[in-house]
């Protein structure tokens, strides 16, 4: 018995040490390659300032391997607090009940993000429910890439575009799209841009059969089929500017920063400019990038939270960029985009023109599951010559079923 | 008296236990578990539910599961009849120990331990759509006109056969080398004997004698080309598509990857690995039995 009471003692000591020290490590998740993770060193330090007794583990996880270690981390209810994903991915994870509901969980965070993020970023992870499964981390979006000395300046418009190809191909040049190519990526601009949408604002229905939808396909297949695009998943555009084969090209931002470290022979021979502009005037362009989210298993929810609390605060974000640009990269914050303007980057006032029109894929739950459809029906046309209306009208067909056979 | 009797086999088995107690937590449990999950609706986040074959009925409903189990097929089909007859005709040319023959069969052997992504990629770039592939180049030599290797839905599993076949040639070769020496001369000289012919002497002497080894690596190489991943993957997908143009390089199990870590379907990947295993075993059985047995006999 009198043995009894120092047991007990050391048995309470060691939990509430191993509560300690389980509550003061926090483990992130970040896709990407291994200096991924130097963009959160400033938030990491700044919250250990104020929080000595915490410390923070940041690890990346290669794109190709993020799934399977996601899902693994997932099934052992063990793994990081935080992880980054892309807003079509961390949507999916949500509705399976793997991400913490920032609406719920921290309103002030939710209210601050919707003031300051990139509205394209935030409507990405939004979802119609009104549930916010992670916060805006990074972003990149679409830009037409051309040879400056080659064209006096990038086609503004949809009819200059097909003009100016056309012009170059008889000198021998074309034009090649890089991300996205032949897929719904790279179809969802020229969607947006003609005034359609894939679903309706309540992601009951899909309407990507809408004459808006038709009309932007028809015009997509055009680049393929009149100006001989390459078909490839990922054409070497970037390789072809350079070498003159492309006068044009579509790409993403990272390329911005490393034209000329990639492609010695171009510098001094290219410039960026935004997506020609529709039917409609706008000039919408795909935005990629990832969020950052709290994982439901996390035993240290508030500590997470009160981590991305820190990060988005202007002067810790301010940081995270100018640390990428440090390390010859460049880190998009689309979670405080009002940051991005007093940044140093290059080609910005393109780049700001570009963000303020851009926007993720669809903030719907069913959208990763019938990407592929909408892929299939682009390919249909572009691949097969098949009927732009036959097609987008088939692929409404089987998305509408399966919206309908939901609950 | 117990210890006595079987004290040896006491020791002997706690000597191999550990092998089998890594072998039952790292074999036969996933194994096992997967066979259970494949019953269930189960997306990691949650306690698996019991679904019966819910998953199987949903597989076998989806068009794209048809398609990938297709182009597995053709995939397979074609690498292991074009692999394991060029693969003998190639141990049947240079089978010998002349330093030639031992290069030859060093340079068919590279791919098999240089393979991987850096060579996908060298693949990548020859079969490129642009100005600078190499199949493209070599087609402008001919006066033809460039074609979309990577972009066109009829040269997906040409292009992926290639490179299958590629992969796997050296280690057939390897394979059939061995197998001819182990044919006893004696037969071949009695054959020339009796006047035999070349053709009569591989038809009746060289083939019948080879048949353990033509279905070891028919088999193996079946087994392989079905379970073909990331070949495809890494020539074919991108970051928001999986199945290259039109699917056409959508394969059995880069569908499962799908569905199992993109969708979290784990319950329904687990069938599909179900799926993919049932077929194995039925080409196993099939192979065994068309080739195996006459071999053994």
């Amino acid at each position: 018995m009198h043995l009894a009471l120092p047991k007990l003692a050391l048995a309470l000591l060691l939990a509430t040490g191993l509560r300690q020290t389980q509550a003061a490590h926090l483990v992130i998740w970040m896709v990407g390659d291994d200096k991924t993770p130097r963009v959160m060193q400033p938030a990491v330090e700044a919250y250990r300032a104020r929080h000595p007794g915490v410390t923070i583990e940041v690890r990346d996880v290669p794109w190709a391997d993020a799934m399977t270690k996601y899902s693994a981390a997932l099934a052992s209810r063990r793994g990081p607090d935080l992880v980054t994903a892309s807003s079509s991915y961390a949507i999916a994870l949500g509705a399976k009940g793997a991400l913490v509901d920032l609406a719920e969980a921290a309103p002030a965070l939710a209210a601050e993000l919707k003031q300051q993020a990139n509205p394209g970023a935030l409507a990405a992870i939004s979802r119609a429910d009104g549930r916010l499964f992670g916060a805006p981390f990074d972003m990149h979006v679409q830009l037409q890439y051309y040879r400056s000395d080659l064209l006096a300046q990038a086609p503004a418009d949809w009819d200059g575009f097909i003009a100016t190809v056309r012009s170059q191909l008889t000198q021998g040049r074309g034009f090649a799209q890089q991300w996205g190519n032949t897929s719904w990526l790279g179809f969802y601009p020229y969607l947006r841009q003609a005034g359609g949408t894939v679903y309706d604002a309540g992601c009951r229905r899909a309407v990507i059969d809408s004459p808006e939808a038709v009309r932007a396909l028809s015009y997509y297949a055009r680049l393929y089929r009149e100006l001989n695009a390459p078909t490839d998943g990922w054409p070497d555009a970037d390789g072809g500017l350079e070498s003159g084969a492309y006068a044009l090209m579509q790409s993403g931002t990272w390329l911005l920063s490393r034209m000329d470290m990639v492609h010695k022979g171009l510098v001094g021979k290219w410039a960026a400019a935004p997506l020609p502009a529709g039917p409609t005037g706008r000039r919408t362009a795909v935005l990629g990038g990832t969020v950052l989210a709290v994982t439901r298993f996390s035993p240290r929810r508030a500590l997470a939270l009160d981590f991305m609390r820190t990060l988005y605060q202007p002067e810790v974000t301010r940081r995270m960029a100018e640390a990428a640009l440090a390390h010859g990269g460049m880190w998009l914050p689309s979670g405080r985009q009002d940051q991005i303007a007093a940044l140093p980057l290059p080609h910005r006032d393109t780049l700001l023109a570009q963000l303020a029109d851009a926007e993720g894929p669809p903030a719907c739950p069913a959208w990763i599951r019938q990407d592929y459809l909408l892929t299939r029906a682009v390919q249909r046309v572009v691949l097969a010559g098949g009927d732009p209306q036959a097609e987008l009208s088939r692929a409404a067909a089987v998305m509408n079923r399966a919206l309908g056979a939901q609950p | 008296m117990i210890w006595r009797r079987h004290g040896r086999h006491l020791k002997d088995g706690l000597l191999v236990s550990p092998f089998f107690a890594l072998f039952a937590v790292f074999g036969v449990w996933p194994v096992l578990r997967s066979a259970w999950l494949s019953f269930t609706d189960y997306h990691a986040t949650d306690d698996p539910v019991f679904i019966g074959l819910g998953n199987y009925a949903e597989l076998f409903a989806d068009e794209r599961f048809m398609t990938a189990l297709a182009n597995t097929c053709a995939y397979m089909a074609w690498v292991s009849v074009i692999s394991v007859l060029l693969g003998l005709a190639l141990a049947l040319a240079f089978g010998s120990d002349s330093p030639l023959h031992r290069a030859v069969r060093v340079a068919f052997f590279l791919p098999a331990v240089a393979g991987g992504v850096g060579a996908i990629s060298a693949w990548k770039w020859l079969a490129s759509s642009e100005a600078y592939g190499l199949f493209n180049s070599l087609r402008a030599a001919l006066g033809l006109a460039p074609a979309r290797f990577l972009g066109d839905p009829q040269w997906t599993l040409p292009v992926l056969v290639l490179v299958g076949v590629w992969s796997v040639l050296g280690y057939n070769l390897v394979i059939f080398v061995a197998g001819l020496r182990a044919i006893p001369k004696d037969l071949y000289q009695a054959a020339q004997l009796d006047g035999a012919s070349p053709l009569n002497q591989f038809l009746h002497i060289t083939l019948p004698n080879l048949r353990p080894t033509l279905a070891y690596v028919s088999l193996t190489g079946m087994i392989a080309s079905f379970q073909v991943f990331y070949v495809p993957y890494l020539m074919f997908g991108a970051v928001d598509t999986l199945g290259g143009p039109l699917d056409s390089a959508l394969m059995l199990v880069t569908y499962l990857f799908d569905r199992g870590f993109r969708h979290l379907d784990l319950g329904l990947a687990s069938a599909a690995a179900w799926v993919l295993t049932l077929v194995l075993f039925g080409l196993t059985w099939l192979n065994l039995r068309l080739v195996g047995r006459e071999g053994a006999r």
